[in-house]
């Protein structure tokens, strides 16, 4: 069922692709990023999700909830979901699309590692799921060489005796990279802020790892991914590079796509009754009369 | 640091222990590779080289004396006057000593690559076919190269030696014949597919016959290296194992099942056959009264030369891909996804032991 449904059409499309460049190296690139061009609406929605969330988080009004709340976690995600009601914002808004693009992202995985068969019974297994307008005898197995490398092999660059892991250090350098530059902006004492630092931290690290210890395609398919992900996230402006490189203009703060109009007066007032407190009030509504990010 | 950095933590180091662990240990996946001399049987799998005993096939020894997860071997070993050569998945080729498995003569560690074909000797040499695309003729008293042949695609088949000559299955869908002194190319045969299996070489007629996944069956003369003939039909499969010879007919099977005897001088077909399922393995001589085909769901039938049809049939409990060995009476077959790794029978069907190797 997943071999039919999504690894066979993937391993397909990375062999037509290989049959049209004749190059596989290229063809994996490619491939990535024929894949990111479809996932881009997930991406883009996954994003927005993330921003309206960001930008609720960091509202003060809405960490005043919190704070007031703070011993009574039933009553704070009672007026959480209320907020996010009343301001459209899904919870599950930036989880869903990155659950869809999961499966995507290990079938993309598994089918590189399907083309990249190096037994004959590899071979065996690949040959099994090519379609049939593919012609498998002139087009297995694929040539594996690309630049210095052998995909089917961890990548090294020899120097004399001396091995480089040229892809898994430039896999390193990207993830740091595509962290940094697209690290939301969050308060220094932040709790999110400190996972994001240590996420920031392990990840280039565990890439790094990977690609060095991978076949060089999948290393291949690692810094492709990376480089997509950075210029999908350009594309919509959510790229700082003044995080990496300092002469560069940092990227402007977005002011809250969400106002709340949470107030402790008007909270205290309507204290017997909790569930009025999210309706606006008319002081609430002259506050709705500041300038809205776009969301 | 709070929970939900550390969970975060735990997360991301499981997560990279999955996948590295998915990748580090054994990357390829593949079959078990045998080898069976007059007393112990070779059977290279994972993390070892096992040696058993040809007669029982008690576990005597093995390499690396503890297994390692980041060591993997598929390559059948080749053995000759009381020591063994093989290559593994580390890139390395070993001599290692047969009386002590775990005493190591020497390692060859120059090859970017995997070894995973049974490497050949020729004289004073070792050929030894590698995924890095070189085929590498080692010196077996020092382990040093004497040559290096430099091809286009990963090498995965046994080298062919005749008279000087290597013959090399390529998966560049060429069949190459090189000089074994210098490892100069003196021809190369074009294919129609890649080349999987050794051709078989008859010294009587001085012919090669090599099948290719561009279903055909090819013969070439291997002097001149002029093709003698082609065998193509509109209905043959890919071709994945070596042809056998017997009562002067070449009989080789395709993917399909089918199996085909042609007229080895000329090409032409003599009769047909069907195994009744896919075959990768090929057919197996029974010295010189029949033959075995071993299909991809464990069954393995016998045919004699002169029914020409099953005469018994008996079923491993796995799959069978690699080539099944049959020396005297008893019959090798190495299977995967199985309880065990390798199977035997005598020649009328009668199961003998297995091995599993302790856990």
């Amino acid at each position: 069922m997943w071999d039919t449904i999504i690894v066979q059409p993937f391993t397909n499309l990375l062999l037509l692709i290989t049959i049209l460049v004749k190059n596989f190296g290229i063809a994996i690139i490619l491939f990535t990023l024929v894949i990111k061009l479809i996932t881009y609406p997930l991406t883009a929605k996954q994003l927005k999700s993330t921003m309206a969330m960001q930008d609720l988080q960091n509202d003060p009004k809405y960490k005043k909830m919190m704070a007031k709340y703070k011993d009574n976690r039933e009553k704070a995600a009672e007026e959480q979901m209320k907020i996010y009601k009343e301001k459209g914002i899904s919870p599950f808004g930036s989880c869903l699309p990155t659950l869809i693009q999961f499966p995507i992202i290990i079938g993309l995985y598994q089918s590189i590692m399907r083309v990249m068969a190096s037994t004959p019974l590899e071979l065996v297994k690949l040959e099994r799921i090519v379609y049939p307008f593919l012609d498998v005898n002139k087009i297995l197995p694929i040539q594996n060489r690309f630049l210095w490398m052998d995909l089917g092999q961890p990548e090294r660059l020899w120097i004399g005796t001396i091995g480089i892991p040229v892809l898994a250090i430039l896999v390193l350098a990207t993830t740091f990279i595509q962290s940094k530059v697209m690290q939301p902006p969050t308060q220094a004492n932040d709790q999110s802020a400190a996972m994001s630092n240590s996420m920031m931290m392990m990840m280039p690290f565990m890439m790094g790892w990977m690609a060095y210890q991978f076949s060089a395609g999948l290393a291949l398919y690692f810094l492709a991914s990376n480089i997509a992900t950075v210029g999908q996230y350009a594309a919509m402006g959510r790229v700082d590079w003044s995080k990496i490189l300092p002469w560069v203009k940092p990227l402007e703060q977005p002011k809250p796509s969400v106002v709340i109009d949470y107030d402790e007066e008007d909270e205290q007032e309507e204290e017997p009754e909790p569930v009025k407190s999210v309706k606006p009030s008319a002081r609430a509504s002259a506050k709705r009369q500041r300038p809205k990010m776009k969301k | 640091m709070n929970k939900k950095v550390l969970r975060l933590l735990v997360l991301l180091v499981l997560a990279g222990a999955v996948l590295t662990g998915c990748a580090a240990g054994v990357r390829a996946e593949s079959t078990p590779g045998v080898t069976v001399t007059d007393s112990y049987v070779y059977l290279a799998y994972l993390n070892s080289l096992f040696q058993l005993d040809k007669a029982s096939g008690a576990q005597l020894s093995s390499f690396p004396e503890k297994s390692s997860a980041n060591l993997a071997m598929y390559a059948a070993p080749v053995v000759q006057d009381g020591y063994v050569y093989f290559g593994d998945l580390s890139n390395d080729f070993h001599k290692l000593t047969e009386g002590n498995l775990a005493q190591s003569v020497w390692t060859f560690e120059q090859a970017k690559g995997w070894y995973q074909a049974k490497p050949a000797l020729d004289g004073n040499l070792v050929i030894v076919p590698c995924t890095d695309r070189n085929i590498y003729a080692i010196d077996i008293e020092n382990g040093t190269e004497t040559w290096v042949y430099k091809g286009d695609f990963a090498f995965i088949a046994e080298p062919v030696v005749v008279d000087g000559k290597i013959i090399v299955s390529s998966q560049d869908h060429h069949v190459l014949v090189l000089n074994g002194t210098t490892g100069e190319e003196i021809y190369r045969v074009e294919m129609k597919g890649a080349v999987l299996a050794p051709p078989l070489y008859d010294p009587e007629s001085g012919s090669a016959y090599v099948g290719s996944l561009g279903r055909e069956m090819v013969s070439f003369d291997l002097a001149s290296g002029d093709v003698n003939w082609t065998y193509e039909t509109e209905d043959l499969a890919t071709i994945w194992a070596t042809p056998i010879l017997l009562d002067s007919q070449l009989i080789f099977t395709d993917k399909n099942g089918k199996i085909v005897a042609l007229d080895p001088k000329t090409g032409e077909e003599l009769w047909q056959n069907n195994a009744g399922g896919t075959v990768i393995a090929g057919a197996t001589l029974v010295g010189d009264q029949g033959f075995l085909v071993a299909r991809e769901d464990g069954t393995i039938s016998y045919y004699s030369s002169e029914s020409k049809s099953g005469d018994w049939t008996v079923t491993v409990p796995g799959n069978i891909y690699s080539k099944i060995i049959v020396d005297g009476d008893q019959i090798f077959v190495p299977v995967v996804k199985a309880d065990a790794l390798i199977y035997t029978y005598n020649t009328a069907g009668v199961p003998g032991w297995s091995f599993s190797p302790s856990k």
